[in-house]
């Protein structure tokens, strides 16, 4: 059984090797299996490879630009080749990253590729996150994967926000300005955490040191480990898939691991570097020559946050001028827009496959999504949620929006306030009468055909096989 | 073993998948052939790209010949396994992800007698705890050196560079007369010992005549101006727009509106305190001169701001820089 | 391999040939037509000429005297109603003593004055009046009291625009924005877009603080900083973006919108095209 190695190799250098290997690892038991795994193909299971494609491209592109980045706040004199800047004390990050963008060949090209593909990298997180949500992929046994899920998503805001800080230009510095507020103003531990962070009071002399040491090693191994993780758990509980004539609760049906998803996952990715390629080249993002280096004394309008940090922003400008003192304590105006409210959001987030549980009282095991409107109340709450979130999101850039819209900037603030209350709720409501009324019409049709209305779905047999095991 | 299975493997698929492909010749000619185009045109972007570097590089046709050679490739992947390869399709099992009763108590068999090779009953037990407790010791021996990254908060958010005395400068650091403040006007200033110093700075405020209706410090303020903190009080952003008509700073992060005629108050927006006003007054040489430190905290309200101000500030010592 | 000066050129060079097409690219509301800097350069002259008139009128006694009297006579008929009798002031219009001429220039320079209802808001537009009658009333009202004379800026071609980046961040972009784009900056007041000001009308601006705008005297912004500001602002219009399409140049909001519609829509065509499309009624599978 282990002498394979030894006959004479008939094929190429691919197949020689494959033998080599083999006699070491023994990988040919189980691989066989794993060749032929089947991968439920539906389109939209791709977002979370986008994702991990654009993880990659991240550590590549970041690799270069860390070769040239300098986290060092001391004050040199720029002699580049960028005119308007000839002569000005800067530090020596801002100067890094002005000869990154106008002295390394290519250098450039690798930032705006960077950059743009960390945005893309969390649009195709909340999409893949969306994507699970409406479909109840999260359910029994994929809590886990959800939770892992949610922490992906909250270390790639922290990627985001440290990077975004890094070239210690004017806008990067008035971002951290407001993450080092929200920071102060967090009971007990907010001053001696703001100041252990930056070294001292603000702006500190340490910080782009620690937010360099985030960004490029602890951040991307948390987020290699739990990509890692995401990805092992996935393997072993196998992938949902859309109920089917074929596709049941108790088989897998889809395409070969090899070769077929193999190509689709490896053209993806091809495509996911040529797409990120074609915008971080033809798409100027973050022009810090024209903002020029941060003074802690200087501010510009309009100031915003990188897209996905936007919803924070909007709270931030949404929410009234509330600042009390209780027992002899201040509690800051920002402390509960910056730091409660979106610890209370995510902590729903983190817990929704419990909370659902909680009201539906469904504890089986279900390996086939749902359609949204067999599940019409969570496709409300997902929709009256994420309604909120993009009303949060639009107030972030009241000030751009009420130039372009002719409307005053107040009155633009006041009716986001009414707004962020009315819509969630009538766009939730209109999301559930809808389902109400598809699952209306298409229950009918549908009830005898074998995919059935997939809100039956849990299978009775198996939720009695569980029982048995808890 | 190994032998008979990896034989079946790999002849089932592939007598079937030739049978696929005799049906489909012609449409797999034509993916073939656009397989072949699309990688050729790989082939010449890549090479693009190297001329291209070698030449000195641009970003937007580095951009692009990128975009070219890997959106071909993929596209040749693309090509190959959609429409030469074609459709596919396995059906596995699947099995519930809970163990079998019978494995997990097997799982607890060897487990418990693992578990009693450690040593058994009470002399495990007190062990066991006191194993926790050398961890959790450790653990915090190991955290410690977090503490070293900086220094605790102690005076510094209480105090600025301000003392009686001190000249208000501009940003080139020259000192400031008070014929120099037009009506209308905003300057940034900073101490004169103390010249772009992120906590000192303040915006001097040249009012409209009878505008201000009122003074926090009437005393202490020189004809005509006013002088806040330039730092908003909601979360620390430069309060960088003076609307000189409305007598209104505006903070461009989150627009909270600060009146400059009534003591900075909060007109609209988010903060929650007025800007702190700093005494101000004229010396013989008819320069601007500071009377003090500012009388509360500047910048963003911070947890536990309204206790007493440490005792180090008492000295005078200038912890704020 | 090439020095380091040669990538310089090669910086500089990319500068150039991107230019166009970065226009073609941009997403800009459409409303920022212009004409391009070169022929508005060439106005430049005609410009400073006729400001200069302003200047000279006072050294200039005889044309001055007659331009002075013509304005007194075009105030009469166009402005008094508002602004009152010798420019005092009146219930529908501020008085206009220690104005300056700089002021006067650039409200009727830039379409803001005359108003036809003392209750609407100023807004820019096609200078109202002819440049005759515009140089007589800012000859007449600077006759009146002193004020911000009518600056100079025939030094811009050569200012310091390192210096100008540096005072239009700390004096400027605070309300015009990094890239003199404009935002909203109070309730009824959006800050002007800067890109179809003359340079006399920045430079006026600044001296005077038209509408909410704050005052900038020379103590603080001298007569070469001035003209530094202004170079930077008009070199802003034209700066290529050597990165690609400008996108608007507002930051990370239109930024978001390309990584959306443009990047991840463009990977979702890909996934469409790749993944299986079964709906909820097919099979997807054996097709």
């Amino acid at each position: 059984m282990s002498a394979t190695d030894t006959r004479p190799g008939e094929g190429g250098t691919i197949e020689s090797l494959a033998r080599w290997l083999d006699s070491r690892l023994r990988l040919a038991e189980g691989g066989s299996k794993y060749l032929r795994k089947a991968f439920p193909a539906h389109w939209t299971f791709l977002f979370g490879e986008v994702a991990l494609f654009c993880l990659v491209v991240l550590l590549f592109t970041g690799t270069f630009l860390a070769l040239f980045y300098v986290p060092d706040t001391r004050l040199v004199t720029y002699d580049g080749p960028y005119g308007p800047l000839q002569g000005r004390e800067i530090s020596a990050a801002f100067d890094s990253v002005l000869r990154l963008s106008f002295e390394v060949r290519a250098g450039l090209l690798m930032r705006q590729i960077h950059h743009w593909a960390a945005l893309v990298f969390v649009a195709a997180i909340v999409v893949h996150m969306l994507r699970v949500f409406f479909t109840g992929s999260f359910r029994r046994p994929r809590e886990l994967n959800w939770v892992i899920g949610v922490a992906l998503l909250l270390l790639a805001f922290g990627a985001g926000f440290t990077g975004y800080s890094l070239p210690d230009d004017l806008l990067s510095g008035t971002g951290l300005r407001i993450g080092y507020s929200a920071l102060l103003s967090t009971p007990f531990v907010g001053p001696l955490a703001g100041f252990i962070g930056l070294g001292g009071e603000f702006p500190g002399t340490d910080v782009l040191g620690r937010l360099h040491i985030m960004h490029v090693m602890l951040i991307p191994a948390g987020l290699v480990g739990l990509v890692g993780m995401h990805l092992a758990i996935l393997g072993r509980q196998k992938h949902t898939q859309k109920p089917s004539r074929k596709a049941t609760n108790d088989n897998v049906v889809g395409e070969p691991l090899f070769p077929n998803q193999t190509m689709v996952s490896l053209s993806l990715f091809l495509f996911t570097i040529a797409v990120l390629s074609l915008i971080g080249g033809l798409f100027e993002i973050n022009p810090v020559w024209l903002y020029g280096p941060y003074e802690p004394f200087e501010v510009f309008a309009p100031a915003q946050p990188d897209w996905y940090m936007g919803w924070l922003e909007g709270l931030l400008r949404l929410w009234p001028a509330w600042e009390f003192t209780i027992l002899g304590v201040t509690i800051p105006s920002v402390f509960i827009p910056a730091v409660l409210v979106p610890g209370g959001i995510f902590t729903v987030v983190f817990a929704w496959p419990w909370i659902e549980r909680r009201i539906t009282g469904d504890d089986a095991e279900h390996h086939l999504s749902q359609r949204p409107r067999d599940v019409p109340v969570r496709t409300g709450v997902g929709v009256g949620g994420i309604t909120l979130l993009l009303v949060i999101f639009v107030a972030g850039a009241n000030d751009v929006i009420a130039a372009d819209l002719g409307v005053g900037l107040q009155t633009t603030t006041n009716v986001l306030r009414v707004l962020v209350f009315v819509l969630p709720v009538l766009f939730g409501w209109m999301a559930y009468r809808m389902a109400r009324w598809l699952t209306g019409t298409n229950g009918v049709e549908t009830a005898d055909q074998p995919p059935g209305p997939p809100s039956t779905e849990p299978d009775e047999a198996d939720g009695a096989a569980e029982a048995t095991h808890s | 073993m190994a032998e008979p299975r990896r034989r079946s493997r790999t002849d089932a698929p592939l007598s079937q998948q030739q049978a696929d492909w005799q049906a489909r010749s012609d449409r797999e000619r034509r993916g073939t052939r656009w397989v072949a185009v699309s990688l050729l045109a790989a082939i010449a972007a890549g090479i693009g790209l190297l001329v291209l570097y070698v030449q000195g590089g641009q970003t937007q046709a580095e951009g692009v010949l990128i975009f070219l050679a890997f959106g071909s490739v993929g596209l040749a992947l693309g090509i190959w396994v959609r429409v030469v390869i074609g459709p596919d399709e396995v059906v596995e099992p699947r099995y519930p992800m809970a163990s079998t009763d019978e494995e997990r108590s097997t799982f607890s068999e060897v487990y418990e007698r693992a578990v009693d090779d450690i040593g058994g009953g009470t002399r495990r037990r007190f062990l066991g705890r006191l194993l926790a407790a050398a961890a959790a010791t450790l653990g915090l021996a190991i955290a410690f050196p977090l503490r070293s990254l900086g220094p605790g908060p102690a005076a510094e958010l209480f105090r600025t560079a301000w003392r009686p005395g001190a000249r208000l400068v501009d940003l080139e650091g020259h000192p400031i007369r008070l014929a120099d403040v037009a009506v209308d006007q905003a300057i940034t200033v900073f101490p004169e010992h103390a010249p772009r110093s992120a906590d000192s700075q303040a915006f001097l405020i040249g009012t409209r005549s009878d505008a201000v209706v009122v003074d926090e410090l009437p005393e202490q303020t020189a004809p005509g101006t006013v002088c806040y903190s330039k730092i908003c009080t909601h979360a620390g952003c430069p309060v960088g727009l003076y609307r000189a008509q409305a007598g209104e700073l505006l903070c461009p992060c989150h627009q909270s509106t600060f009146d400059v005629n009534r003591g900075a108050a909060v007109k609209s927006g988010p903060a929650g305190r007025p800007l702190p006003q700093l005494p101000i007054t004229v010396d013989e040489e008819g320069f601007l001169v500071a009377l003090g430190d500012f009388a509360e905290p500047v910048g963003p309200s911070f947890w536990n701001m309204t206790r007493d101000v440490p005792a180090e500030s008492a000295d005078g010592d200038e912890v704020g820089e | 391999m090439a020095t380091s000066d040669d990538g310089r050129r090669a910086v500089q060079a990319r500068h150039y040939c991107w230019a166009a097409p970065r226009r073609l690219l941009t997403l800009m509301p459409t409303s920022r037509r212009r004409a391009p800097w070169p022929r508005r350069a060439a106005l430049i002259p005609l410009i400073l000429a006729l400001a200069g008139v302003g200047q000279l009128l006072m050294a200039a006694p005889v044309t001055a005297q007659g331009n002075v009297s013509r304005g007194a006579t075009l105030y009469g008929t166009s402005c008094a109603l508002c602004h009152g009798e010798n420019a005092r002031g009146s219930d529908d219009g501020p008085s206009l003593i220690g104005v300056g001429a700089a002021s006067v220039d650039f409200m009727l320079r830039t379409g803001r004055m005359p108003l036809e209802d003392p209750d609407e808001p100023m807004r820019r537009g096609p200078q109202q009046v002819s440049d005759a009658d515009r140089e007589a009333l800012v000859a007449w009202i600077a006759s009146l009291s002193e004020g911000p004379e009518i600056p100079d800026v025939s030094g811009i071609a050569n200012a310091d625009l390192a210096r100008g980046l540096e005072l239009f961040t700390s004096n400027c972009a605070a309300c015009h924005g990094p890239t003199a784009a404009g935002v909203a900056v109070g309730q009824r007041d959006v800050s002007s877009d800067l890109d179809v000001a003359e340079p006399i009308e920045i430079a006026e601006a600044i001296r005077t603080g038209p509408g909410v705008m704050p005052v900038f005297g020379e103590e603080l912004i001298d007569d070469q900083d001035l003209q530094a500001i202004t170079a930077w602002v008009l070199d802003l219009r034209e700066r290529a973006a050597p990165g690609g399409a400008a996108i608007g140049r507002s930051g990370p909001v239109t930024e978001g919108f390309v990584a959306w519609l443009v990047g991840f829509g463009l990977l979702t065509i890909v996934m469409y095209l790749l993944g299986d499309k079964a709906t909820d009624d097919e099979e997807g599978e054996d097709g």
